[in-house]
């Protein structure tokens, strides 16, 4: 863990009653300072908390940029597609958007079915376990490595480079750039290997795919076809990780909801929809400004780092009715728990398949289900995972 | 999807209305697109050309 501090001497919003719960925390930054500079370490952002400006920042893609500058994971050229500003972002998003439009995700549903039930069968009879372990970090993995082609037998490997990226033990920004660095080169090295492999002899994959792709009579050069895969590694697994854990860590400490799940499997997606809202497990995103510019009356400079906080964004009295309720029937639910403007998220229609088949399963065979006896989530900052989702039934 | 009578999705995964004019008994459907769509794409226009 990167975050080496104790509670008590943990900085503003990361505590742990924060983490578990941040959204009074939202509803402070809005109420006392929506627009924010912040310094730590060596390292400053400005922090946007209401939610007409954290749809300015994400629709205005000209002055805030996507640019490798915001994120700085190991990559030593620019992330397909999020790392690409426009005009030239269009070009890939077409050729990507095909590749994850519900369609073509729904020939994965069956297949992920089964994944799951698998992951059930192996904790079923035991009558408790971590949910994190078994499933959340499991699946998307898993998903993840058949899509690409990838040998499952190098899950491990995987999900250890993966966390190197998102959780490099590290005691400042200079240490973890330097880790990150050094695990980004081994993703190159894996990711390199197996397009070679693919351009050789293509199989029925997404790096197959992306190989042979075209737009405007263009086709992916090997690199590209890198620079997509290493996001969709980063961007594709701990996300979906982070949204089962506290979807199921919410329905196992609210009875009556998750009762209406299950008298009503037709809610879930809207289910989903709603605890995306609510918990966003991805609570924010990053961009540059790349020119002077202002937010809400505040100054931001060139060069600054800008977070909008996706969950403040979603739990915004000013622009959602009963913010603090969370309601499976919502008439209208626009969140920006996948971000918003060009750069929303290319997986969201996979990140809902499998966020929904899981539910439906897990619910349909264990539909009884509490946290285990005096156990306190600990929620990661930033993506929330819980690690310690330990649950009996 | 939300409004499966108004729209359809192409093989590309791009929505597309299938009307140019939304049937009487749609409308409300169609409102429930405009409402709900997360990059504010969709909009309504009544016979006299005015957004709804």
């Amino acid at each position: 863990m990167s975050n080496e501090t104790t509670p008590e001497e943990a900085a503003p919003g990361q505590d742990l009653e924060s983490l578990r719960n941040p959204q009074p925390l939202y509803k402070m930054m809005r109420d006392l300072a929506p627009v924010v500079h912040m310094e730590r370490g060596n390292m400053g952002s400005t922090i946007v908390a209401k939610h007409e400006d954290v749809l300015t920042v994400l629709r205005t893609p000209e002055i805030f940029s996507s640019n490798a500058e915001a994120v700085k994971i190991g990559q030593i050229r620019p992330l397909i597609p999020l790392q690409i500003d426009p005009p030239d972002h269009a070009k890939y998003r077409k050729l990507l958007d095909p590749l994850f439009a519900p369609k073509r995700i729904a020939g994965l549903e069956e297949r992920t079915r089964l994944l799951v039930n698998g992951f059930i069968d192996e904790v079923i009879d035991a009558k408790k376990a971590n949910f994190h372990l078994s499933v959340a970090e499991p699946l998307p993995s898993m998903v993840f490595l058949e899509l690409l082609g990838l040998p499952v037998s190098r899950a491990k490997e995987f999900i250890a480079l993966k966390d190197g990226i998102i959780r490099p033990v590290a005691s400042d920004e200079a240490g973890r750039l330097v880790k990150v660095n050094e695990v980004g080169a081994k993703i190159y090295a894996v990711l390199s290997e197996v397009v070679e492999a693919r351009i050789l002899e293509p199989k029925n994959d997404f790096i197959s795919s992306f190989l042979t792709s075209e737009v405007d009579g263009e086709r992916l050069t090997p690199d590209e076809v890198i620079d997509i895969c290493y996001l969709f590694f980063l961007a594709g697994l701990d996300t979906v990780t982070a949204s089962l854990d506290c979807f199921i860590a919410y329905l196992a400490q609210n009875e009556d909801k998750r009762q209406s799940l299950i008298a009503r499997p037709e809610l879930i997606p809207a289910a989903i929809e709603e605890l995306l809202r609510w918990e966003s497990p991805v609570t924010g995103v990053a961009r540059i400004a790349i020119q002077d510019t202002e937010l809400s009356g505040c100054p931001i400079k060139k060069g600054t780092l800008v977070a909008p906080i996706l969950g403040s964004a979603n739990t915004d009295e000013s622009f959602w009715e009963r913010a603090n309720e969370v309601d499976f029937e919502r008439e209208t639910n626009k969140h920006l728990a996948f971000g918003g403007g060009v750069h929303r998220c290319l997986g969201s229609h996979l990140a809902r398949m499998e966020l929904r088949v899981t539910l439906e399963e897990w619910h349909r065979r264990i539909p009884n289900y509490q946290l285990a006896n005096g156990i306190a989530l600990r929620y990661s900052q930033g993506l929330r995972q819980v690690e310690n989702l330990e649950l009996v039934w | 999807m939300l409004s499966p009578d108004v729209f359809e999705t192409d093989d590309d995964g791009y929505g597309q209305a299938k009307f140019l004019v939304v049937p009487d008994e749609l409308i409300q459907q169609a409102r429930v697109a405009v409402i709900n769509c997360p990059e504010d794409a969709i909009t309504l226009i009544n016979e006299e050309g005015d957004k709804e």
